[in-house]
């Protein structure tokens, strides 16, 4: 049965800060453009891969401690950095595998920092890094 | 050439090596790494100076 379940080992490096234990979530999207191939005499539709369109959506813990959450993301915005999101943490810093791979997105760009505050609740921080170059670290 | 200030990053001290696409300036910033010390300031160019004086100092008295 292949599943997955995600206790507390996913990985998340941002600007090549370890930010996996202020992390709630993390959805990293791999999309490309469907761009349309079909022609006069074909009776099914076809298509072809277009521009990638790739996205990194994180939650994290609002500390505003240094070195956590605010330091990290704040210099951040409006500008592009490298985001690495992997299933576990790799035993040997920036070495991946191929069950445990380093997904990567390498200048992508954050255009802004929410901040939320609730009473009774964490403040949190929910961020969208997108844009970037997509590859898979598994060496 | 940086060093790492934070734990977050690496080791504490050790050299760091950005990878691609690393935006220094925030991790400057968020005092995540910093400038190492040990970085040898480049050498002024050797420029000859004129050592000679155009008076004599008398020291007989």
């Amino acid at each position: 049965m292949a599943t997955t379940t995600l206790l507390s080992n996913p990985h998340v490096l941002i600007n090549s800060v370890n930010m996996s234990d202020q992390c709630t979530a993390a959805n990293f999207s791999i999309d490309y453009a469907q761009l349309t191939a079909t022609a006069f005499g074909d009776v099914d539709n076809k298509y072809v891969k277009g521009l990638g369109d790739h996205s990194v959506t994180l939650s994290f813990y609002g500390s505003f401690a240094a070195s956590e959450t605010w330091a990290t993301l704040n210099g951040l915005v409006g500008t592009t950095t490298t985001i690495i999101v992997s299933p576990e943490a790799p035993a040997t810093p920036g070495t991946y595998s191929a069950t445990n791979p380093g997904m990567t997105l390498t200048g992508t760009f954050l255009a802004s920092l929410p901040v939320n505050f609730a009473l009774g609740e964490l403040n949190t921080m929910d961020v969208v890094f997108t844009g970037g170059v997509y590859s898979l670290d598994i060496s | 050439m940086y060093v790492i200030l934070s734990e977050r990053v690496g080791t504490l001290g050790a050299k760091f090596d950005p990878a691609d696409g690393v935006n220094i300036d925030a991790l400057l910033a968020g005092g995540f790494i910093g400038l190492s010390s040990t970085t040898k300031a480049p050498k002024s160019a050797k420029t000859d100076t004129d050592t000679d004086t155009d008076t004599e100092t008398d020291t007989k008295d």
